[in-house]
């Protein structure tokens, strides 16, 4: 719980002038001000040279046990880097109120070692020297630590008087009769000029030759300056800095070339002056609530979105290209609905903020305009990129499809040559055993095994002769089924060698039939797929379709059946 | 075929942009109306006039007394060009308290100091900001202003100076409504008693707001107030 405190008190405004070391105080110097108990309540930093102001010294709320700053009556001290200052005139906090006073540092104090313009010989002997008859000083006998700190100096150069105005009590001290001399005349060395500073101040150290430890003629060791940001210098200024040996060119820039015009400014685009002194935040606004709308809305859609695709991918009677074109059908969805969500979101929330939050401001009507234009193209855009590559994808497929054909139709070829050996080396084994007059009568017996000799005979003259001979293999097939089946081929077999090594054969015969109709079936089903896959992508990719039907062609099924 | 289907997937896409649009906005009016930020709202009369309370004519007059003042101007815009505003009167010093300033939150102006001070009010005020003036003898203060749409005020933790931007004197417990629980006080300056008067969410001296008044409001954490003309 806040406990209640009263309003923020006016604060009192302080100005006047500062000597600083004798001289005006330069720019740059900041001036704290402090309450009786320390706390500050205020500071300034000098803008123009010898003055300060206004510098607000903020007042203590009552109603708070925190002190945080001056109450009525109480005295302002004015500091510098710790160090007080002499105030005079009324440095005292009173609410809402201008106080003028003037700021002398360091702080006159008689034994400081620093003849200040304010004190005299007759009045601190130890700073100014012992008055000679003439009342002027015989010679100081401090050290004085003028030019001492970060900065001092200022002005014309040379001696200076205080120019104390209004209500200072300094007026004698300014007349030169009465300012105290010295025995010992200055001669004052300055250094160089040091490089102007970002805070727009050049600085020197000057020394008095003679030691004479008075301040009267010594010169200004800081002075105003402009400041130039290295980052401001370029090759496109229009000034000849950074060593450039003409106006932008040479040096770091490129080339001076005779009445070569300058080079190209680069071009600035001046945005619309948008003035909103709304808050634009939309945590403050209440706008948050409106993106969280859009945010779970987002959500939503996203989580429906990866259940579709889920559910397109579980599903088991489609097969991976229908899959493949599903889920690709679904993302692009998905992706449509997010991106038109947040940019419409975003070009609905400046439309507020620049319609309705700020008073109407037509100047920014274009950036609505021109969003409402660009976002359909780029989204137009990013729909086509995940078009083309889901067609890649497609493709991939269809090409994944045609290989497993061909590896299919070439597994075919090589069991078709296969069992024509085979065939032919059962014909000619069943062959040997009709020429033995041994076997010619058993053989009689089993007329199946007769069938099956000629049955093959014409099966090997088929595939001589490149024909189609599915339905003389099923019968071979069968015959051979009917033969395993013949009890009494059986003890024939056992009777003669050459017999089981007919069944043996026929036996393998059979195998390999069976796994030429698998090899069928498996080649029926990949046949079926690219039929499929031509059919759904008729007129949605003609350059596909011209690729698949072209190889279909050079390689037609039945072609590779033979 | 295909370059017809593309200019046909741009003209949905397009279509779809505006019929979303549409809707988006259509959504904001209505939870704007559904869920209005003050009671004001259920009346029914901010949303569409806006162009209608530009172009209507309402001047501030009200008087200064001699000394502090605390003052707001509801007939100005929130850009109002600060010597315009106070040429119509001869005033002492103004200050304006900028609550986001954490250097010094005081902005003063005295015009009878020297010239080498540096003082500035800023170059335009707003009727969101009140001020305090200062001035030597009773007066009457006259500006030919208009009156202006609904205005949210941004407001920070801590003390706050604001003024009111509205001709339309409300119950004080209306009137914050929209800041109920987010402030720990409200002050205003009677200036002609140069006392304070103040309301604490719950009782005080504060009975109605009302125009040219300039209110310190104490925060416990941000906020923004809106106030319906």
């Amino acid at each position: 719980m806040k406990l209640l405190s009263a309003v923020p008190p006016l604060p009192t405004v302080f100005y006047g002038n500062v000597t600083f070391y004798n001289n005006p105080a330069t720019a740059g110097i900041r001036i704290d001000a402090y309450d009786d108990a320390g706390v500050r309540c205020g500071y300034f930093t000098i803008v123009n040279p010898f003055y300060y102001g206004v510098l607000s010294c903020l007042g203590d709320d009552s109603d708070t046990a925190s002190d945080e700053g001056a109450i009525s009556g109480e005295t302002i001290h004015f500091r510098y880097l710790g160090q007080n200052f002499s105030a005079y005139g009324t440095p005292t906090w009173l609410s809402g109120e201008y106080h003028r006073v003037n700021l002398v540092f360091p702080q006159v104090v008689c034994g400081d070692g620093f003849c200040d313009n304010i004190e005299t010989c007759s009045g601190c002997e130890s700073d100014c020297g012992i008055c000679n008859d003439a009342g002027t000083s015989t010679g100081g006998s401090g050290s004085g630590s003028g030019g001492g700190g970060s900065g001092s100096g200022g002005g014309s150069g040379g001696g200076f008087s205080t120019p104390f105005t209004g209500n200072i009590p300094f007026g004698v001290i300014t007349d030169g009769s009465t300012i105290p001399t010295t025995s010992c005349t200055e001669d004052w060395l300055c250094g160089n000029w040091s490089e102007c500073s970002p805070l727009e101040i050049q600085e020197r150290n000057c020394s008095d030759f003679n030691a004479c430890g008075t301040y009267k003629s010594k010169p200004v060791e800081a002075k105003e300056c402009v400041y130039i940001s290295p980052l401001v210098e370029s090759c496109y200024d229009n000034i000849q800095n950074q060593n450039e040996t003409g106006v932008d060119c040479g040096g770091p820039c490129s080339d001076c070339i005779e009445d070569k015009p300058s080079p190209p400014r680069p071009a600035i685009i001046e945005l619309p002056k948008i003035i909103c002194k709304k808050d634009l935040n939309p945590f403050t606004n209440n706008t948050i609530w409106f993106f969280i709308v859009i945010i779970i809305v987002g959500i939503i859609r996203f989580v429906i979105g990866k259940k579709e695709i889920e559910k397109i991918r579980e599903k088991k009677k489609l097969d991976d290209v229908k899959k493949a074109k599903l889920t690709f059908a679904a993302k692009r969805k998905l992706i449509l609905f997010t991106s038109f969500l947040f940019f419409i979101s975003l070009v609905v929330y400046f439309f507020y903020v620049f319609f309705f939050l700020c008073e109407p401001n037509m100047s920014a009507l274009w950036i609505l305009i021109a969003a409402l234009v660009i976002f359909p193209f780029l989204i137009h855009e990013i729909i086509k990129f995940f078009e083309y590559d889901e067609q890649k994808k497609l493709l991939q497929m269809a090409k994944l499809n045609d290989t497993h054909y061909k590896e299919i139709a070439n597994l075919i070829k090589i069991e078709n040559d296969h069992l024509v050996d085979m065939e032919k080396e059962i014909m000619e084994l069943i062959d040997v055993m009709h020429s033995k007059q041994e076997f010619s009568e058993v053989l009689k017996e089993h007329p199946a095994l007769d069938k099956l000799y000629s049955e093959m005979v014409g099966l090997y003259k088929d595939y001589k002769n490149k024909e189609v001979m599915f339905k003389d293999e099923k019968n071979v097939c069968n015959d051979i089924y009917e033969l395993a089946n013949d009890d009494s081929f059986k003890d024939l077999i056992e009777q003669i060698p050459d017999a089981k090594l007919i069944y043996d054969k026929l036996l393998l015969l059979y195998q390999h039939y069976e796994e030429k109709q698998k090899l069928y079936d498996e080649l029926t089903e990949a046949e079926k797929n690219v039929e499929d896959e031509e059919m759904n992508d008729e007129g949605n990719n003609s350059k596909k379709n011209s690729k698949l039907n072209a190889e279909k062609e050079s390689e037609p099924v039945e072609k590779l059946k033979s | 075929m295909n370059l017809n289907k593309e200019k046909k997937t741009l003209i949905e896409i397009i279509a779809l942009t505006i019929v979303i649009l549409g809707i988006t906005i259509s959504s904001l009016f209505l939870f704007q109306k559904l869920f209005p930020e003050t009671f004001e709202g259920f009346t029914g009369n901010a949303i569409s006039s806006v162009r209608v309370v530009q172009t209507v004519p309402e001047p501030c007059n009200f008087t200064l007394y001699n000394g502090w003042n605390l003052a707001s101007f509801f007939c100005i815009s929130i850009y109002q060009n600060t010597t315009e505003l106070f040429e119509p009167i001869s005033y002492n010093s103004i200050f304006m308290y900028d609550a986001s300033s954490y250097i010094d939150p005081w902005i003063s102006y005295n015009p009878s100091l020297p010239n080498w001070t540096v003082q500035s009010l800023p170059e335009t005020v707003s009727r969101e900001q009140a001020f305090w003036i200062s001035v030597s003898s009773d007066q009457n203060y006259y500006f030919n202003g208009s009156k202006k749409p609904s205005t949210t005020i941004s407001l920070v933790d801590g003390w706050n100076l604001v003024g009111y931007p509205t001709s339309t004197s409300r119950n004080v417990s209306q009137a914050v409504l929209g800041i109920t629980g987010s402030f720990v006080q409200i002050k205003t300056f009677n200036n002609s008693a140069k006392t304070y008067d103040y309301y604490n969410g719950t009782n005080g001296t504060i009975t109605n707001t009302s125009k040219y008044q300039g209110y310190w409001i104490e925060m416990n954490s941000t906020g923004s107030w809106v106030v319906s003309w």
